[in-house]
C-alpha cells in the first residue's frame, strides 16, 4: 500500500507541474490569524528536512537539506527506516508554495524532479539564500539546483510565473558561501564541520576564476604554492582569484563566519565559541592587508558555573552593528562544553569595543517547559522587527538588551523576553529555519524522532502575535553609520530591514546620491534572507564627498509600507593605502550642537511631577517627592568637550507642607501643589519660596498646568478646578467639575481633566473652556470596554485615569488608565460568570478621545478599535510625547519600564527605569522619568534614539531624596506594593497591590472574589488603618496578618508568591497559617502597610475654609452620639474591631474563608467623604442610602439626617484621635 | 386630569395602573363628568427619597487678599548672650507668621506665632542653616521673606 500510495502521489505531483493555474498567486490578506501560539497548518513533510524558506514575490520557496531528511516515500513499513537504495537526493524536493491563504497554504509547484539525478537546492551553507536584483530579469531568488527563480505575475497560468534562470554567472558571481550574503567576494568559513585550519584567510574575487575556468582544471590541486595558501578544503578555482591573504587564526583565534558590513569584515564564532573579530578591510583591492580593530572573546559564565566563550552554532547580522548568535548545548567532546542552549547578541557599533548586550540561556529549569525542553536546540536565527526567532523561541531582543544592563537576565525577565511555541506537541520542528510573515511564522524542521510514527519535518504555520501585523518595516541599522565621516571610498553599503519583504518592492527602492554632483551612482545590490540589503557600488566613491542613501517604497510581505528613510555619510581623502579607520560618528563638537533633536518639536502642556526646560540644556530639573514632603532640584550639565550631559542632585526644599504632587513652570516661577496642606507654592528658580495660595481646607490640590500667566489647579477632593492669576497672586475663579479630578492637559483654550476614580460603569473626562471665565463645556464619557475576555484582551471600566496628553492639533487626547473587570464572578446575576484571574482582573489601557466629535474614539465598545489594551503590563501611569509628536512615551508603574512607540516607523522600545515610574518630562535631549518608589529620576539620553533609533540609550539615575522618611523595610515594602514582579506577583506582570490601591487608597470598585472563598467585596482604603492594628483585615476579617496576602498573590494574581515555593495549600486557612517571617519581601510589605496610620488620613473638603466643622456638621456630631452610632463606630478610629450582622449580608455576599459568612467587620468612618461606595458589597453610593439600608435605617428628621450626613462626611484626620499618640 | 395628577404624585405611571388593574380595566381621562367616580387607588407608602450621591462639598469663597500687604519689612536679627537668635519685624496685616528653619544638618523646625517676633534657640542653630518667615492672611495665603542665612555658632 505504501508503494501504491507513492505512485498516486507521484502522479498528482506531475499533474501539478503540468496543469497551470490561471490566476496569479496573490499575497495573503492582512487579517487576524488568531491567538499567539496557535497552530494553523502543516505542509511539505514529503519534501524533506526544510532548510530555507524565502519568498520571491508572493511565492514561498522551500529548499530542503538532504542530510537529516527522513524519507516519507520509500520507507520500511516495519522499521520506519528508509529502504536501501534511496539516495539522499531522492528524499528531498525543492518546492514552491502559494501562501494566499495562510491558514491553508497549498503547493504551487514542485521544483525538482523525482529522480536521483535531481539535486535539491540547499544553497549558501545550507541555511541561507539571497535575492539578487538583475536589471533585466528583476529579483532572482538563488535556488541553485532549482535555478535563479524570478516571479512574473503577468505570466500567470504558465511556467513563467515562477521562472527559472540557470546562468548564475550572468550577475557576476555565484553565491555559495556564507560571506556571499553580504559581499561578492569569497572568504572561507571556519565551521566545525570538516574543520580545516590550514592555509590562509583569503579574500578572493568571486567574479574572477583562477585561470583555467571553473571546470578545467576543477581545482588548484597540484599547484603546491596555491595548495599551501588555500588549504585542502578551498582548492576550487571557482572560488575566485585571491586578492589578499593573512593568517587570521594566528592573529585572532576566532573561528566562524565572515560578514561584510560597510568597510568592516566581522568574523563571528561557530560552536567553537571563539568570540568575534572585526577588521577594517578598506584598500584590500589594492593589496592592503585588513587592519584588525578588535578581538572579543570574553569568557562568559553559564548558570551552571561553566565558563565558555561567546559563540554559536550559527550567527546572523542584525542592524549592521550587532551579531546574533544561536548556540546549541554541547557536550564538550570536540568543542567547548556549553550546558545550555543559548542566544547572544554582540554589539560592535564601536568596532574597537564589542560587547555582549544580551545573553539568554534556555531550558534552565528542567521542570518547566516554558523556558525550553529537551527538544530545544537553537541552530539558526531569523528576524522580524526587534524579535529574533530561533528554534521554537521568539526572543524580544530589544527588551533583552534593555534588561541586560545589569549583566544578567533573571527568571522573571526571561519570561518577559522569551515566548516558546509548542512545536513538538503539534508534530513540528522549529530548529532548522524560521520565516516570519506578519502575524504568522513558518517553522522549518526535520524529523525530530525518526524512530517514532510522527514525521516532524516540513513546514508548520503558527500564529506569532495576537494582532495582525500592521507595523511597517523599518531600517534597524546600516553601514556606513549616519553622518559618519572619513568613510573609505571602497566601502560597501549595508542596510538592514528585519522583515520578510515583497521582493518586487525592493527593486529600485535604493538610491545613492553624490550630494556634490547630485548624481546617483551605479551599483549592484541584493537582499539576504534575513533582510540585509547589500549595495556594492560599481566604482569607488569620490573622495571627500558626502553621499546620501535613500530607501523608499519597500513593503513587507503583508503589504505594510516602510516610511522613506535616508542617511548620509562622507568619504575620506581617497587614500586607500593609508586611510584611517573611521570611528563612531559623533555630533560635531560644538556646544551649539545641542539640542540634539532638530526636527519639528512639540512639548505638550500637561500636569507632571517633573519640570524641565525644553531647550536650554543646562537648566535645572525640578521634581516633587510626595512621601518625603520635599522638592528636589537636579542640576543638568552639558559638557561641550565630550558632548555628554550629566546630572547631579543639587538641593532639596522642605517647607513643612505635606505631599507635593505636581510642578509646573509659570513665567520665571515654579508652582508646586501640596495636596495635604491645600497649598500652591510659587518658587523662584533658585528654589526660594515667594508666596503661597491656599485652596481651602481639604480641597487637595493635586495637579496643575499653566498658560499665559494663569495657573489652573485640579482640586481632587472638592472636585474643582481653580484659576490663579500669578501676577495678582489670587484665585480668580473656582469651577466645580465633579468627582476626583486629577490629570490635566491643556491645548489652546481647552483644558481636559480626568476623573481619577470612575463611575461604576464608565470613565469621565471633564472638558473645560478657559477662553474667558472657565466653564465646563461637557463631560466626555470614556466607554466601558465590552470585548470578550481572553488572555490578551478583556472588558472592564476604565478606572484610575492617571495621565493625559493632547496632540498639537488638539484633535486627540490620550489617557493612561486601568481597566477594571468587575463584571466577572460567579455571583447571582453576574453577566460574566468566569472567575477573576490574572489575565482578567485589572488590565492596562490607553484611551483615545476624539476631540473633534468630543467622544471616546472607541465608539463601539465591543470592538478593540481605538482602545489600546497593553498586554502583560500593569498600571500605566504617565504619558507624553518624546519631542517628536510621532513618538509617545508611556510609563508602566508596575513594570519599571517606559514604553516608547514611534508611529513613523511603527516601532516600539522599552527603556528600563527605576521603581514605579510615573510622570515624565522631555526636552530635546533627555526624557526625565519620576521613579516614585526608588525616590529617583531616570534621565534617558534620547538623542541616539531620536536620531539613530538606538533602543539602548544611556540612562542615568539620580536620587532625589537625601533622607528617607520611611524605614528601610517600609521603603522596601512600598516597592513591593507597586511592583507587579514576575513571577512573584504574577505570571505576566498584570497586577500589583497598587492596581486597586493606588496611593494605598481604594479604587471605587466592588469585586466578586467568590473564587477565593469570599463574595462581593468593596475595595477599602488602607490609609489610616495601620494594617492589622484594628483587627483582622478585609470585610470578612479573613486575614489576621498582612502577610496573608500571599494567598491572594498566589490564587488571584497567578504569582509564585513572595514566599519561595507554594505557601497556601488548597485547605490552608490564613487565620491559622502563620505567614510572617517567611519572606523578607512579604514582611517588608507588611511593615509598609502596618505603617499607614493617622498621618496618611486626609482632610475633609466638607469642613469650612479653615478646617472647622460646619454648623450643620456640628449638629450632626450630636445626632451621631444621640443615635448611638458610636456603639460600633467607636471614637478614636471610628471602629470597634468587631464583626456584626447589620442586615446587609445577601447571597452575593458569599462566604468567609469558604464557610458561611455571618457577620461583617465594622468599617472605619474616617474618610467617608472619599470612600464611596459603601458597605461590603458596595450597595450604597451615598451616605443617604446607607442611612436607609437595613440596620442603618435610623429614625431621623430630615434636618437631623442632613446634619448627620454633613458630620459623617467631615470625619477626617482632625477627628481621628490616635490612641497610640495619646 | 385630576387622576393623572394624583397618579403622577404617587409616582406611578398610567401604564403601571393599567397593568396593575388587569386586562379588562379601563380608565378614561377624557371626561370627568360622564363617568362614574374613578376607582380609589391607595398610593403605596412613599419610600424615602434616597440620594444616589453624596452632596458636593460646600463651595469655598474666593480669597482676594492683597498679598503685598503681608510682606515682611524691617526684619531685625540679634544674638543674645546665650546664643539665641532673636528675630523681629514690623507689624503687617498678617493673620499669623510661621518661621521655618532648616539646619545645615537637614533638621527642619517650624514655629507658628501671631506675634511679630520670634527666637531661634542656640541649640537648634548650632550648625547654622537657612531661615524663612512666612506671613499669612486669614485664608492661609502667604508670602515668604527672603532667605536668611544663619551662621553656625562658633
Amino acid at each position: 500500500m505504501k508503494l501504491f500510495n507513492y505512485l498516486v502521489h507521484a502522479c498528482a505531483a506531475v499533474g501539478i507541474v503540468t496543469s497551470f493555474q490561471t490566476l496569479a498567486v496573490e499575497y495573503p490578506s492582512n487579517q487576524d490569524y488568531g491567538t499567539k501560539g496557535e497552530f494553523l497548518a502543516k505542509r511539505g513533510t514529503e519534501y524533506g528536512r526544510t532548510a530555507i524558506l524565502m519568498p520571491v514575490g508572493p511565492i514561498l520557496i522551500n529548499l530542503p537539506e538532504a542530510p537529516g531528511t527522513t524519507s516519507t516515500t520509500f520507507i520500511d513499513p516495519i522499521t520506519g527506516e528508509p529502504l536501501d537504495g534511496i539516495t539522499l537526493n531522492n528524499r528531498t524536493r525543492d518546492s514552491a508554495w502559494d501562501l494566499s491563504d495562510l491558514t491553508n497554504p497549498s503547493l504551487y509547484r514542485q521544483l525538482t524532479c523525482d529522480t536521483d539525478d535531481c539535486h535539491p537546492g540547499m544553497p549558501i551553507a545550507a541555511h541561507a539564500t539571497v535575492v539578487r536584483f538583475d536589471p533585466n530579469k528583476g529579483p532572482l531568488l538563488y535556488g541553485r539546483n532549482s535555478g535563479d527563480l524570478s516571479h512574473h505575475p503577468e505570466l500567470a497560468g504558465t511556467d513563467g510565473e515562477l521562472n527559472t534562470n540557470e546562468n548564475y554567472w550572468d550577475w557576476g558571481y555565484d553565491p555559495i558561501a556564507y560571506v556571499h550574503m553580504t559581499a561578492p567576494y569569497y572568504i572561507r568559513s571556519y565551521w566545525n564541520y570538516g574543520f580545516d585550519n590550514q592555509g590562509q584567510y583569503i579574500i578572493r574575487d568571486s567574479s574572477k576564476h583562477i585561470e583555467g575556468g571553473p571546470i578545467n582544471p576543477w581545482s588548484v590541486e597540484g599547484n603546491p604554492e596555491l595548495e599551501a595558501l588555500f588549504g585542502p578544503t578551498n582548492l576550487g578555482v571557482w572560488l575566485g582569484e585571491p586578492i589578499v591573504h593573512w593568517d587570521h587564526l594566528a592573529a585572532t583565534g576566532v573561528t566562524g563566519f565572515p560578514t561584510w558590513l560597510g568597510n568592516l569584515l566581522v568574523v563571528a564564532s561557530d560552536q567553537q565559541s571563539t568570540g568575534l573579530a572585526v577588521y577594517d578591510v578598506s584598500g584590500f583591492k589594492q593589496g592592503r592587508l585588513p587592519r584588525l580593530l578588535s578581538v572579543y572573546n570574553e569568557q562568559r559564565t553559564e548558570p551552571s558555573g561553566n565558563t565558555v566563550g561567546v559563540g554559536g552554532y550559527w550567527v546572523e547580522a542584525y542592524g549592521a552593528s550587532k551579531m546574533v548568535y544561536s548556540a546549541r548545548a554541547l557536550d564538550g567532546i570536540d568543542v567547548p562544553k556549553r550546558d545550555y542552549p543559548s542566544l547572544f547578541i554582540v554589539d560592535f557599533l564601536d568596532p574597537e569595543n564589542p560587547k555582549v548586550t544580551c545573553e539568554i540561556f534556555f531550558d534552565q529549569d528542567e521542570n518547566n517547559d516554558s523556558d525550553g525542553d529537551g527538544s530545544s536546540d537553537p541552530m539558526y536565527v531569523n528576524f522580524q522587527d526587534e524579535y529574533a526567532y530561533v528554534d521554537h523561541f521568539q526572543v524580544n531582543m530589544a527588551l533583552c538588551e534593555t534588561l541586560f544592563e545589569d549583566g544578567q537576565i533573571d527568571a522573571q525577565e526571561f519570561d518577559q523576553i522569551v515566548y516558546k511555541f509548542d512545536d513538538i506537541a503539534n508534530q513540528c520542528d522549529g530548529s532548522q529555519y524560521f520565516r516570519p510573515i506578519g502575524q504568522v511564522g513558518i517553522f522549518g524542521g526535520y524529523d525530530w524522532w525518526v524512530t517514532d510514527d510522527v514525521n516532524e519535518q516540513g513546514m508548520c504555520f503558527f500564529v506569532t502575535s495576537d494582532e495582525p501585523d500592521t507595523r511597517a518595516p523599518y531600517v534597524a541599522g546600516h553601514r556606513p553609520l549616519a553622518e559618519q565621516v572619513g568613510v573609505p571610498i571602497d566601502t560597501f553599503i549595508h542596510v538592514h530591514i528585519p522583515e520578510t519583504l515583497r521582493t518586487e518592492t525592493v527593486e529600485n527602492a535604493v538610491s545613492v546620491t553624490n550630494l556634490t554632483t547630485n548624481e546617483s551612482i551605479d551599483f549592484r545590490y541584493q537582499l539576504a534572507h534575513t533582510g540585509m540589503i547589500s549595495i556594492w557600488p560599481n566604482e569607488n566613491l569620490a573622495a571627500n564627498t558626502q553621499y546620501q542613501v535613500s530607501v523608499s517604497g519597500i513593503q513587507d510581505f503583508m503589504g505594510n509600507t516602510m516610511q522613506d528613510y535616508q542617511f548620509s555619510f562622507t568619504t575620506n581623502d581617497g587614500d586607500l593605502l593609508n586611510g584611517a579607520t573611521p570611528g563612531i560618528p559623533v555630533t560635531p563638537p560644538e556646544p551649539d550642537a545641542e539640542p540634539s533633536y532638530s526636527g519639528v518639536s512639540y512639548f505638550p502642556t500637561k500636569s507632571s511631577q517633573i519640570s524641565c526646560a525644553q531647550t536650554e540644556q543646562n537648566q535645572d530639573v525640578w521634581v516633587v517627592n510626595p512621601d518625603n514632603d520635599t522638592i528636589a532640584i537636579i542640576t543638568s550639565s552639558f559638557h561641550s568637550d565630550t558632548l555628554e550631559k550629566t546630572h547631579s542632585y543639587k538641593m532639596e526644599i522642605n517647607l513643612g507642607y505635606e505631599t507635593p504632587t505636581s510642578i509646573t513652570q509659570t513665567g520665571e516661577l515654579k508652582a508646586v501643589t501640596y495636596q495635604n496642606d491645600d497649598k500652591v507654592v510659587f518658587f523662584n528658580t533658585d528654589g526660594q519660596p515667594q508666596f503661597s495660595i491656599d485652596t481651602g481646607h481639604g480641597t487637595q490640590p493635586i495637579n496643575l498646568v499653566s498658560q499665559d500667566g494663569f495657573v489652573y489647579v485640579a482640586l481632587y477632593a472638592s472636585g474643582e478646578v481653580i484659576k490663579i492669576n500669578v501676577s495678582t497672586k489670587q484665585i480668580v475663579q473656582r469651577l466645580y467639575l465633579g468627582s476626583t479630578p486629577k490629570a490635566m492637559a491643556l491645548n489652546g483654550d481647552r483644558l481636559l481633566v480626568t476623573r481619577f476614580i470612575s463611575a461604576l460603569d464608565h470613565g469621565s473626562v471633564y472638558d473645560v473652556d478657559i477662553s474667558q471665565n472657565m466653564s465646563l463645556t461637557r463631560t466626555i464619557t470614556v466607554n466601558k470596554i465590552l470585548v470578550p475576555d481572553d488572555i490578551d484582551h478583556g472588558s472592564g471600566v476604565p478606572n484610575y485615569l492617571r495621565s493625559i496628553v493632547i496632540d498639537s492639533a488638539g484633535e486627540f487626547a490620550y489617557i493612561t488608565a486601568n481597566k477594571a473587570n468587575t463584571d466577572r464572578g460567579s455571583r447571582a446575576g453576574s453577566t460574566n460568570s468566569e472567575a477573576l484571574d490574572d489575565d482578567n482582573t485589572v488590565r492596562s489601557i490607553i484611551v483615545t478621545l476624539d476631540l473633534t466629535n468630543n467622544i471616546d474614539s472607541n465608539i463601539d465598545a465591543t470592538s478593540r478599535d481605538n482602545a489600546i489594551d497593553l498586554d502583560n503590563v500593569s498600571d500605566p501611569a504617565g504619558i507624553t510625547y518624546l519631542v517628536n509628536e510621532q513618538i509617545n512615551a508611556i510609563s508602566l508603574q508596575g513594570n519599571n519600564v517606559v514604553l516608547v512607540t514611534n508611529a513613523e516607523n511603527n516601532t516600539t522600545a522599552r527603556f528600563r527605569v527605576g521603581g514605579a515610574p510615573q510622570e515624565m518630562c522631555s526636552n530635546l535631549r533627555t526624557l526625565y522619568v519620576k521613579n516614585f518608589t526608588d525616590r529617583s529620576i531616570s534621565a534617558i539620553d534620547i538623542s541616539s534614539y531620536l536620531n539613530q533609533g538606538d533602543i539602548n540609550p544611556n540612562v542615568e539615575t539620580i536620587s532625589t531624596v537625601a533622607t528617607e522618611t520611611l524605614s528601610a523595610e517600609e521603603l522596601k515594602g512600598l516597592q513591593v506594593f507597586y511592583h507587579s514582579s514576575i513571577p512573584q506577583m504574577g505570571n505576566e506582570g498584570y497586577m500589583s497591590c497598587a492596581s486597586c490601591h493606588d496611593g494605598a487608597g481604594h479604587d471605587g470598585r466592588t469585586w466578586d472574589i467568590t473564587s477565593l472563598g469570599e463574595g462581593l467585596r468593596n475595595t477599602i482604603s488602607l490609609n489610616g488603618s495601620n494594617g492589622t492594628r484594628f483587627g483582622n483585615l478585609h470585610w470578612s476579617g479573613n486575614f489576621d496578618e498582612v502577610q496573608d496576602f500571599e494567598l491572594q498573590i498566589e490564587r488571584l494574581n497567578g504569582g509564585d508568591g513572595l514566599v519561595q515555593g507554594q505557601t497556601f495549600g488548597a485547605n490552608d486557612d490564613p487565620i491559622s497559617h502563620v505567614s510572617a517571617n517567611l519572606s523578607n519581601d512579604l514582611d517588608a510589605l507588611a511593615a509598609y502597610i502596618n505603617g499607614l496610620g493617622k498621618q496618611r488620613v486626609k482632610h475633609s473638603p466638607y469642613r469650612t475654609y479653615n478646617g472647622d466643622l460646619t454648623d450643620s456638621a456640628s449638629r450632626g456630631q450630636q445626632v451621631f452620639t444621640d443615635k448611638n452610632c458610636n456603639s460600633c463606630h467607636q471614637s478614636d478610629a471610628f471602629r470597634d474591631g468587631n464583626m456584626h450582622d447589620v442586615g446587609t449580608i445577601t447571597a452575593a455576599s458569599g462566604n468567609r474563608l469558604g464557610a458561611a459568612l455571618t457577620a461583617i467587620r465594622t468599617p472605619t468612618l474616617i474618610e467617608l467623604w472619599d470612600s464611596a461606595p459603601y458597605f461590603h458589597n458596595g450597595q450604597a453610593n451615598s451616605i443617604d442610602q446607607v442611612l436607609n439600608t437595613a440596620d442603618h435605617k435610623v429614625e431621623l428628621t430630615e434636618q437631623e439626617k442632613a446634619d448627620l450626613i454633613q458630620y459623617l462626611l467631615s470625619i477626617d484626620r482632625k477627628l481621628y484621635v490616635d490612641d497610640i499618640e495619646l | 386630569m385630576k387622576l393623572v395628577n394624583e397618579l403622577t404624585k404617587s409616582g406611578l405611571s398610567v401604564m403601571t395602573i393599567l397593568l396593575l388593574s388587569g386586562c379588562n380595566a379601563s380608565i378614561s381621562i377624557e371626561d370627568e363628568t360622564d363617568n362614574p367616580e374613578p376607582p380609589i387607588i391607595s398610593p403605596p407608602t412613599p419610600e424615602p427619597v434616597v440620594v444616589n450621591y453624596n452632596p458636593k462639598p460646600p463651595a469655598k469663597s474666593l480669597n482676594t487678599t492683597d498679598l503685598a500687604s503681608l510682606t515682611i519689612t524691617n526684619l531685625q536679627l540679634q544674638d543674645d548672650s546665650s546664643g539665641n537668635l532673636l528675630l523681629s519685624w514690623d507689624e503687617s496685616n498678617a493673620h499669623s507668621y510661621r518661621i521655618l528653619f532648616t539646619a545645615n544638618t537637614g533638621e527642619f523646625n517650624t514655629l507658628v506665632t501671631s506675634n511679630n517676633q520670634a527666637s531661634l534657640t542656640a541649640a537648634s542653630r548650632l550648625s547654622g542653616g537657612q531661615l524663612f518667615i512666612e506671613s499669612f492672611d486669614e485664608f492661609g495665603n502667604s508670602v515668604f521673606s527672603a532667605p536668611i542665612q544663619v551662621g553656625a555658632i562658633q
